[in-house]
């Protein structure tokens, strides 16, 4: 059942929705330099999606994202502490940071943290804790 | 030594791979679990030549080393040769239980928790942390909880199960603040260390509440006086359970810390009063009490607890005569009640019932069992020519040893009575199953299969190796296992002939008085039955039982009532009342330390949000209310932008969009909102602790930019986000890395909420 929206609405959703997408996933990866990281970008891009709910109702969404969103907790808390006893078997004490210096072509010298796993892990703790219960009470109303 | 690490994990990661190495081999899944005990035999074997040098191995896992809590290995002959003794035994009886589990019963289940517990076992064992000590401590607690309702269709299973974990479990809280006063007095959670620290301990004032806690957690675990009624009660576990956790290994658990902390808390007189008097005392409670036993397991089970009576008052002596002495007893009745415990299983295997008064005549039928039974329950007894006749002599010989007053009788007399009712419970065990009037059980009685005998025999085939010849457990575990525990060089040469001494003449004495006691057990027998109808500490158990769950059910109803606004009553005041009396104890100013005036537009804000803030109060429906509430919200979110905090106002600015949306979606769904009359005295109720609430919350603000109240860490995570987290954005960095645990914690909270609102969510009649 679409809902009754305005077409205005339905093309600024259309197009905003990949810049907020992209914006959510900049802010992501610059979290750790710049401001960001995942909890924002969790709440971005579950933002985003909650912004085509409206407008287009659930089944739009769940069309391009996975059926359930606990999945994404569960991978989420899995990261998370899969960082903190990966350093732990490395030696270093639980949730300890590893600092990693890479050259790449394109992007030059990146620093990799592990910690940065973490912040995915809460990313997608984030945006499926949102979207579960978005999608469940919302459920009948799409 | 990465070597203990694996170890260590290793039934752990086999436990967790049996349910899948049990859909190939199915019944066969008991050699799987086999091996992995055996390999981990061998490889503590390996170990044997570094401890016999007298070296003690460590390993250390760092893990929250800033706390000293690390989760530390350590290895001496102590810890040696209880590992040892776990997964030898483990072994053997899990090798057992692949012939005694019936075909049809869940042969992964069982085995994935019997290594579960091996591994929790061999945790408490083979830490070096006061605080992973306890963690273990408490696993083995809760997979015993497994394994004795392992039958959980059976009520009396359950009974157990809930009554061994309630007693174990409890005795290990009190085991935790000792442990924590430990920590106080010692200042390190580190095993080593808080051993070096003996004389310190024993000087300070928290030396009795440390010594009472700690012996609390040993004395509920080891079954001691009053605290033995779980262990005839866990006795409805599968009989390997029984020989494995309740016998051999997880009830010396109790032992084991009051050895291992030996050097700390020992040597003072309420050592000797608490861990000897209890232990002696329960030596002579548990043979009274298995005497008169129907059931040979419970006979079993109350020989074991006064048998681990018997080890405790040796270790409570304080003499290093009693170290050595509980020691040797240990391992012998690691090895006779073992047997025994197997034995039983296999007479009821065969027979299908364990009642004595059922069984008897089972000589020539059950011819191998009937051995085993034999030489056991002499080890037992205590005769010769069998390691328990030497441990018996040893431990006569340390109770005379004691110097002191009434003890110095006291001892030895209940020593010899309580060996009494050992040597008449074992004849009466070996004469009612295999000798006298062939009894009338369920099944035709014949000989186990030959798979099931070899555990027995290797166990029963101990006692008169320890026996005839101590001369290698003496070398490679006795003088290991007492140097670790009194820690130092400990010489010991055991020999079964002490030639004619009072501890001999206590012998005969002893064997004299069984033979006396033991056609006295039908009396005492009618006799128990009559004392226990009108007191038995089973019925204060149910008692309190049932005190504690009306109180606790009690006070939930009291505190959550189901009203949100009633939880809220109760967090915000308390919030309220700490905030206040903290800061008026502490006398905290509120005024900042630096002031600077308000700037038009950020005054025209503040003007904005309060307006705002009061609009929401009187917003007529829930709608503009919430909507009012997210207009408060982004207001902050611009005031955090004006203040160059671009992070906190980018989260504030889409939290608030998308719990707005959220609130939309609930108030969607909640029932119509009728306006409800509230009384005068709620609405000023209400109005007092919004003010109060608000007042708490806003002195936190002031005492923060106050003067030194809260001491400013800014300066640490600005100096550090770069080489400690690699980051520039300190807010990110702190986060995930400084305060990662709190984030750890926090994004689990939220899943486990989240649990909570999809199961909500997801019924069919929401709405």
């Amino acid at each position: 059942m679409r809902r009754a929206t305005t077409v205005i609405a339905e093309v600024v959703t259309e197009w905003s929705f990949p810049v907020i997408f992209l914006f959510a996933v900049y802010l992501l990866l610059a979290g750790h330099n710049n401001p960001g990281g995942g909890f924002i970008a969790g709440v971005m891009t579950a933002a985003a999606l909650t912004l085509q709910y409206v407008v287009f109702g659930m089944r739009e969404v769940q069309r391009f994202t996975p059926s359930s969103y606990l999945g994404l907790v569960a991978l989420g808390l899995t990261l998370a502490l899969g960082t903190g006893l990966g350093s732990l078997f490395l030696g270093w004490g639980f949730l300890k940071s590893g600092i990693l210096h890479l050259h790449l072509p394109i992007f030059g010298e990146v620093e990799v943290v592990s910690a940065f796993v973490f912040d995915v892990g809460v990313y997608f703790i984030v945006v499926g804790v949102t979207m579960t219960v978005i999608s469940l009470l919302g459920r009948e109303t799409a | 030594m990465i070597l203990l690490l694996v170890v260590l994990l290793s039934p752990f990661v086999a436990a967790a791979l049996t349910p899948l190495v049990a859909r190939v081999l199915g019944t066969r899944t008991g050699w799987w679990a086999a091996l992995v005990a055996l390999g981990n035999t061998v490889a503590l074997l390996s170990l044997l030549p570094d401890i016999l040098h007298g070296t003690t191995l460590t390993y250390t896992l760092p893990w929250i080393p800033l706390l000293d809590a690390n989760l530390t290995l350590m290895v001496d002959g102590l810890s040696l040769f209880f590992a040892l003794l776990i997964s030898f035994a483990g072994c053997l009886i899990m090798a057992y239980g692949r012939f005694y589990l019936d075909p049809r019963e869940e042969h992964g289940k069982f085995f994935a928790y019997m290594l579960l517990f091996m591994g929790s076992m061999l945790g408490v064992v083979l830490t070096g942390n006061l605080i992973a000590l306890f963690v273990f401590w408490e696993l083995t607690s809760l997979s015993s909880f497994l394994l004795i309702g392992f039958w959980d269709h059976r009520e009396a299973s359950r009974y157990g199960a809930t009554q061994a974990l309630l007693i174990t479990a409890g005795g290990g809280m009190a085991m935790l603040i000792g442990f924590i006063l430990l920590h106080q007095v010692t200042g390190s959670w580190d095993v080593q260390s808080v051993l070096s620290q003996g004389d310190i301990v024993r000087a300070s004032p928290l030396y009795l509440p440390i010594l009472g806690l700690v012996f609390l957690g040993c004395m509920t675990k080891s079954a001691q006086t009053p605290f033995h009624i779980w262990l005839p009660n866990a006795m409805e576990a599968p009989t390997p359970v029984s020989a494995y956790l309740h016998s051999a290994t997880m009830v010396k658990a109790g032992l084991y810390l009051v050895a291992r902390l030996y050097p700390a808390l020992s040597g003072t007189e309420a050592w000797l009063y608490l861990v000897g008097g209890v232990g002696i005392l329960t030596l002579c409670v548990g043979g009274f009490l298995a005497l008169a036993q129907d059931d040979l397991k419970a006979l079993l089970a109350y020989s074991t607890v006064s048998q681990l009576g018997l080890i405790m008052a040796l270790y409570g002596l304080g003499t290093r005569q009693g170290v050595v002495a509980g020691s040797f007893h240990l391992m012998n009745h690691a090895a006779f009640k073992a047997a025994l415990f197997l034995c039983v299983g296999m007479v009821e295997h065969e027979t299908g019932t364990r009642r004595l008064s059922q069984l008897g005549g089972l000589w020539r039928a059950m011819p191998w069992t009937g051995v085993f039974t034999l030489v056991s329950a002499a080890a037992m007894a205590g005769l010769p020519p069998f390691g328990g006749f030497v441990s018996k002599e040893l431990f006569y010989a340390a109770t005379l040893d004691v110097t002191g007053g009434a003890e110095r009788v006291l001892l030895p007399v209940l020593a010899v009575a309580g060996s009494a009712f050992t040597v008449a419970y074992s004849l009466r065990l070996v004469y009612g199953v295999f000798f006298g009037e062939p009894g009338h059980p369920p099944k035709h009685p014949h000989e186990a299969p030959l798979g099931m005998l070899w555990s027995p025999l290797i166990l029963a085939a101990l006692n008169p190796f320890l026996g005839l010849w101590p001369a290698p457990a003496d070398h490679f575990l006795l003088e290991p296992m007492a140097s670790g525990i009194l820690r130092q060089n400990v010489h010991v040469h055991l020999a079964l002939w002490h030639g004619f001494g009072a501890p001999l003449l206590m012998s005969v004495i002893t064997i004299a008085a069984g033979l006396i006691l033991y056609p006295a057990w039908l009396g005492i027998q009618r006799w128990q039955g009559d004392v226990f109808s009108r007191f038995s500490l089973e019925g204060t158990y149910k008692g309190s039982l049932q005190v504690l769950s009306r109180s606790g059910r009690d006070v939930s109803l009291w505190l959550q009532s189901g009203f949100l606004r009633q939880y809220l009553l109760w967090i915000l005041s308390f919030l309220s009342l700490v905030v206040f009396s903290t800061f008026l104890w502490d006398r905290v100013s509120l005024i900042p330390a630096e002031a600077r005036s308000v700037l038009s537009y950020e005054g025209i804000l503040l003007i904005m949000t309060v307006v705002t803030s009061i609009a929401v109060v009187f917003a007529p429906r829930p709608l503009p209310a919430v909507i009012l509430l997210g207009g408060v919200g982004y207001l902050v979110g611009i005031l955090f932008i004006l203040l160059y905090a671009p992070d906190l106002a980018l989260t504030q600015i889409l939290i608030e969009t998308v719990s707005l949306i959220l609130f939309l979606l609930v108030i969607y769904r909640l029932p119509p909102f009728i306006p409800e009359q509230a009384s005068r005295g709620r609405l000023l109720r209400d109005g007092l602790l919004a003010t109060v609430v608000g007042g708490a919350v806003s002195s936190v603000v002031l005492a923060t930019a106050g003067q030194g109240y809260f001491p400013s860490i800014a300066e640490f995570f600005l100096r550090e986000s770069v080489p400690g987290g690699g980051g520039r954005n300190v807010v990110n960095v702190i986060l995930i890395d400084f305060r990662g645990y709190d984030t750890l914690g926090e994004v689990t909270v939220l899943a486990i909420a989240l649990l909570g609102v999809f199961t909500l969510l997801s019924r069919k009649d929401t709405r």
